[in-house]
Order: C-alpha cells, then structure tokens, then sequence
C-alpha cells in the first residue's frame, strides 16, 4: 500500500497495539466505578441446568462435582457460576461430594467456595465433602465411577472415609443422582466415563471459551445444561435471584466486547479497502 | 476506603507488574510470571507427594498390598528417561499409560462422539414452531452435509462438490471464529477480576 493513499481509517491499522489496550483498560474500568447496568439474557444452557436443579434434585440427592479449576480463570470465570449453584444445591438439601482433577482446585474449593455459601445445618461429612485431588484424569474419572473405595482412601483433610458418614451411602456412579464438571477442558472424559457408560445426568461449568465445544454436546441432549464462564454465572444469579460478582460484571465485560465487536468489523472492512486499494 | 491487607497489596503489585509487559518486556514481568510458575509447581509438587504417600507408601507399609509393587516399579522406570543409555526402558510404562487411557476413552468415545452426533443431526425437525428455528435448523442441516463434504476425497472436488465443500469450509472458518471470539471473551473475563481485585477490593472504588 503506498503511503499517499493511506487514509485516517488505514492508518488505525498500523497504530501502536498498546492504544488499544489502553482503550480496553479504561472501557473496563469506567463501568466498574459507574454501573451502567446493561440488561442480561439467560441462555438455554444455563436455563435447562437451572430447571433441572431446581424440578429434579430432592433432599439428600447426591451430587458428584469433579473440580477441574485453575486459580486463574477462578475470580470470574468459575466464581459467578460455581457460588450460584453449589449455593443452589444447598438450598436444595443436596449431598454434595466434590472430588478434584486438578491440583489447585481442592484449594479453591476449601478456600473459596465453601466459605461463601450459606450452609444452613450442613454439616462437613455428612452433608458435603472435600475428597481431594486425584491424578489420572479420564481413568481416574472412570476409576472412580467403578469403585469409589478403589480411588478415594481418605478426604482431602487427611480424615479416612469410612469416618466420614456421608461416603458409605457411595460406592460407584449409580449411587449419584446427577454429575457435574467444572472444566476449561472439552467436556468428553465425563461424558464418556458417566453418562455414556452408566447414563447419568451431567452437567457442566466451564469457561466462556469452551462455548462452541459444548454446544454440540449439549444439542445432542447427551449434557442437562452448561454454565459458561463469567455470562452464565451471571445468568445462573439471575434464575436464582441472588445477585453476585457475575451481574456486577457484565457491564464491564458488555463494554469491552462492544469495543472488540467494533475493531472486529473496522479490521474487516479495512481489510477489503487495503485489498481494493492494492489492485488498483 | 484502601485496604490494609498486605496480602491484597502483594498480589496488586505482582499484577501489575505482569501487566508491565503490555508496555514492553522487563525485569518485573519476568519475575511476577516466575513467581507464578514456582508457585504452581511447589503446590502439585506436593500434592503429587501427598498422593503417592496416602495411594502407595501406606497401604504398601502399613497395610501390606504388596500388589503397588507393580505400579511403584512402573513409575520409578519412567525415570530411565534421564539416562540416556536406559531411556529406552522408559517406553515401557508410557506405552502402558497411553494403551489404558486410549482402551478407557474408546469405550464411550464411539457412543458419545460419533454416535450421539449422527443421531441429533437426523433427529433435527426441520419445521418448527418458530421461524427462526425452522431457519437454525435448514442452517445446520445444511451445514453438516457441507462439512462431511469437504472431507471427501474420493473424487477431485469440483462442480457440485467443490461447491459444497466450499461451503463445509467457510463454515468449519466460521466455527474457529467463533470459538476464538468465545475465548477472548474469557481472557477479558480474566482481566476484569484483576481490575476488580485492584479498584474495589484495594482502593475501595466502585
């Protein structure tokens, strides 16, 4: 392209990246001192998940959660949806036995998620758990579902599980009523492991980037519903009426996709006139 | 009102000297992203620990399953990497670990991957009450023909193929487009807990 043809339009494709982060900064910033308090849409994913939750699940139903966080992605990727409805399992006086695949996440889970649901009369053994972490990924996924006595000697405390009451009402995948992974992975190895092999309900919470891997999944009824990242932790707070971190967020996520949906468009259309302009 | 808490105040400096890399590589990047990564492996340094004493050394010790023999021998065998005249030995418990986890996915992955799919696709109705589901629903169709298409190589793909399977591949680009979108999505999730952490939870602001 020569420079005489070159445009004020043209121009914002060769200026220094670092402008716009600085615009992304500010967008980002500006709506957390001044909410502008953008409206919300619950999607069907998340919807179903709720629904399911809230017309299946009965008192004492067992709930296996396979934690698959990372510290990263935790402040708003997984903390909208994780709080909102393991706060919601709660509340429904489900059993919850949370077992993890990655090494940070029964960190989180003991640091993080459990200190801030309202447990009510749970009690710790009885009515929740924190088994650990388990390496082996999909065939300590399957391990598990086989014989839980065969992965799990003891929780995540050091406390042997035959002390703790709530683990002998388990033995394999059929004693649970619905499973849940909380990933930024695909969502295959539960899938395969549960739903395929004993034909259990799951469901999933993950990051927003895993969006067009779930669907499919999803589409196909093999999944009950997703929640996506930080936007379904927000949407998730919506159906439960409980407001948290995830709708005081979506304003500034809102405001920093309306100013990429804008690059994306001027960087396509730059991208035909720069074409035009060189066949010329 | 600016919090007291130095932990907070630890944790604000090192993002933002990760942020410094936005300007231009440094010093305090390099050492924040470090900091993060020794961080990281200390913790499942010893959580594998823990994992091997309470799975393997105890029941071996104290309870006598002699059977873990096996599994510890396995594992101490991938060590002969390090050892380049051995290191061939370390094949021997890698290709066990890769045929289990392979024998383990391929039980559900037929069903759950392949199976399922084909039979979501020819279930779609192609008429539904809404418009704009009718519309979704030709699109997929559609969409899925045109992608298997593209992958058909029994016949140079011209004409009525190479149509379609020009169309299978403006939506596979359409797909990588649209998972990447999703992915930024999450990274500028990401950096809005760090602004948060920083203006609410630090300075009080919001």
């Amino acid at each position: 392209m020569s420079n005489n043809k070159e445009n004020w339009l043209l121009r914002l494709v060769h200026l220094d990246h670092r402008y716009y982060y600085l615009v992304l900064i500010i967008l980002l910033v500006a709506p957390i001192i001044r909410p502008i308090g953008l409206p919300i849409l619950v999607s069907d994913p998340t919807r179903d998940f709720y629904n399911y939750v809230n017309n299946n699940i009965q008192e004492n139903d067992k709930i296996l959660i396979w934690g698959g966080m990372s510290v990263g992605f935790w402040p708003t990727e997984y903390k909208p949806g994780v709080i909102a409805a393991v706060q919601h399992f709660f509340d429904k006086g489900a059993k919850i036995y949370w077992i993890s695949g990655t090494t940070e996440d029964p960190v989180i889970y003991d640091q993080y998620v459990i200190p801030e649901i309202e447990k009510g009369s749970a009690d710790y053994g009885i009515n929740y758990v924190n088994l650990g972490y388990y390496s082996g990924g999909e065939m300590a996924m399957s391990a598990f579902a086989k014989d839980i006595s065969s992965v799990v000697e003891q929780d995540y405390y050091g406390t042997p599980i035959d002390q703790l009451p709530m683990m002998g009402e388990v033995s394999d995948a059929n004693d649970f009523e619905f499973i849940i992974h909380i990933t930024g992975s695909p969502p295959e190895w539960l899938l395969r492991q549960y739903n395929s092999a004993y034909g259990k309900d799951c469901g999933f919470i993950s990051i927003s980037g895993m969006m067009g891997i779930y669907l499919p999944y999803y589409a196909s009824e093999q999944m009950i519903g997703f929640i996506n990242g930080l936007r379904g932790g927000a949407e998730y707070e919506t159906l439960t009426g409980n407001p948290g971190i995830g709708l005081a967020s979506t304003d500034t996520v809102s405001t920093g996709h309306i100013f990429f949906s804008v690059l994306i468009l001027l960087t396509n259309v730059l991208y035909f006139i720069d074409r035009r302009i060189n066949k010329q | 009102m600016i919090s007291r808490d130095i932990g907070l105040w630890i944790q604000a400096l090192l993002i933002l000297m990760y942020f410094s890399q936005l300007y231009k590589d440094n010093l305090l990047y390099r050492f924040s992203e470090y900091t993060l990564i020794g961080i990281a492996v200390g913790h499942g340094v010893l959580l594998a620990y823990q994992n091997v004493v309470s799975m393997v050394y105890i029941p071996l010790t104290v309870r006598g399953e002699y059977m873990l023999l096996i599994p510890i021998i396995l594992g101490l065998l991938i060590w002969t990497r390090f050892i380049p005249k051995y290191s061939w030995i370390s094949r021997i418990p890698m290709s066990l670990i890769m045929g289990l986890s392979t024998a383990i996915a391929v039980r559900g992955a037929i069903k759950t991957q392949i199976y399922e799919q084909i039979i979501a696709t020819i279930r779609l109705a192609v008429i539904e009450p809404s418009t704009l589901g009718t519309f979704n629903n030709i699109i997929i169709i559609i969409t899925t023909i045109c992608t298997l298409s593209y992958f058909l190589f029994l016949r140079e793909q011209k004409g009525s193929l190479g149509i379609s399977a020009n169309i299978g591949r403006l939506t596979m680009m359409a797909m990588y487009g649209n998972t990447f979108a999703w992915f930024y999505m999450s990274r500028v999730a990401s950096l809005l807990a760090q602004m948060q952490l920083i203006l609410i939870q630090l300075l009080g602001l919001g």
